[in-house]
């Protein structure tokens, strides 16, 4: 075992609650290519995207903080013992932002293949403009806000007193 | 890292938890390179709170706590969590091994954290394992341990790295007589043959023999005004 073996070990080891913010981004990730497939105003469009986009960061961002932040308080005393051991802080750091993001994304895959699922209903329906770009921006925007959702509990895991974490 | 310097000078230590209980009233205290120093005294004198602070988990009030001729608590983070990793071995009073970690992976831990190369790491940790005569359960999860089999682990573990300090917080509270009487020789061989420093934290008479030194600590004083408040 070595320190990417010891990483791996804690990224994979999804719970309940990592679920629920693969769910949780998914469901937010599809809603934001759904509604970006339907246009307003052709003059509105870029303020259109942009408001999703940023709504949908929000979402992201505060749902895998708190999926994360639920990580943590499981993990308080593991994570102090790793850093009595003689962790890093960046080892800390990593554990938690590798987590959110591989939850964030898997979120967004999930989210776009939902979206798909929805456009191609719609299609059928009415007229829908479902672009790769637009695929693009929002996996981007999933994985900026799982980012920053997972960098927050990451930053408060990394500096976690560690005689009290490990007293439990 | 000096080693040839003292391994532990404490100078004037202080220690408040609130602003009731003040620990050590300005104890001084030096642990030379290769000297076995057991701190005992009764509950709450704070013997866990002394390894934690030469350990540099935690930091005085007032005072200062070298290692090595450092001060932890005027070190980087990193510097710090890089001493421990490769020049302290700690044994905690309730041991905590990582329990989605097998028994052998618990003792390769600090190693991975001190940078041994792969080969190193897992040489050393299947020799510690099988030292400590758990070869036949190092595929095991802590779950599956007894509590002196989890004591052990959280041993071998510390004396991975073969660190130049060793502190050990009532290292033998889990463990059977039969292991003990194997165990207290191992340490004092371990300091004597190795030179290495090692700071034991203990409530028992017995294992306090076995040191070259006894430091006894103090009650703790309570600060009256502050009571009153």
């Amino acid at each position: 075992m070595n320190t990417t073996d010891l990483l791996f070990r804690y990224i994979k080891e999804l719970r309940v609650e990592s679920s629920l913010g693969v769910i949780g981004a998914a469901a937010s990730i599809a809603v934001c290519l759904a509604a970006a497939s339907t246009r307003p105003m052709e003059s509105n469009v870029s303020a259109y995207q942009f408001a999703l986009s940023s709504i949908t960061f929000l979402i992201v961002a505060t749902l895998l903080s708190l999926c994360m932040m639920s990580e943590l308080l499981l993990k308080r005393q593991e994570i102090g013992i790793l850093r009595a051991l003689g962790a890093g802080k960046r080892f800390v750091m990593a554990i938690f932002l590798s987590k959110s993001i591989l939850i964030g994304t898997l979120g967004s895959v999930v989210g776009i293949a939902f979206a798909y699922v929805f456009t191609i209903i719609t299609n059928v329906i009415g007229q829908t403009c479902y672009s790769g770009e637009s695929i693009l921006r929002t996996l981007t925007v999933g994985s900026a806000g799982s980012l920053a959702g997972g960098l927050y509990v990451a930053i408060k895991a990394s500096r976690l007193n560690i005689v009290e974490t490990i007293r439990g | 890292m000096n080693i040839e310097a003292d391994a532990v000078r404490i100078r004037g230590l202080h220690k408040m938890f609130g602003n009731t209980v003040q620990l050590f009233g300005g104890l001084n205290m030096a642990v030379k390179s290769g000297e076995f120093v057991a701190v005992t005294g009764p509950t709450g004198t704070g013997k866990s709170t002394l390894i934690n602070l030469i350990s540099g988990l935690d930091f005085p009030t007032k005072g200062s706590v070298e290692v090595f001729g450092k001060d932890l608590s005027k070190l980087k983070e990193s510097e710090r969590a890089s001493i421990r990793a490769k020049n302290i071995g700690i044994v905690f009073q309730n041991t905590h091994l990582i329990s989605k970690l097998t028994v052998i992976e618990n003792v390769e831990l600090p190693l991975i954290f001190s940078g041994s190369s792969d080969k190193d790491r897992e040489k050393i940790a299947a020799e510690m394992v099988e030292f400590i005569g758990l070869s036949k359960k190092k595929h095991l999860f802590p779950n599956s341990l007894s509590a002196g089999e989890i004591r052990k682990v959280g041993i071998a573990r510390a004396l991975a790295t073969d660190p130049a300090l060793l502190l050990l917080d009532e290292p033998t509270s889990d463990l059977d007589t039969s292991t003990v009487d194997i165990l207290l020789p191992l340490l004092r061989g371990y300091s004597y043959l190795h030179n290495r420093t090692i700071v034991l934290a203990t409530n028992s008479l017995k294992l306090a023999k076995l040191a070259s030194r006894e430091i006894r600590l103090r009650w703790p004083e309570l600060v009256v005004d502050a009571i009153q408040d």
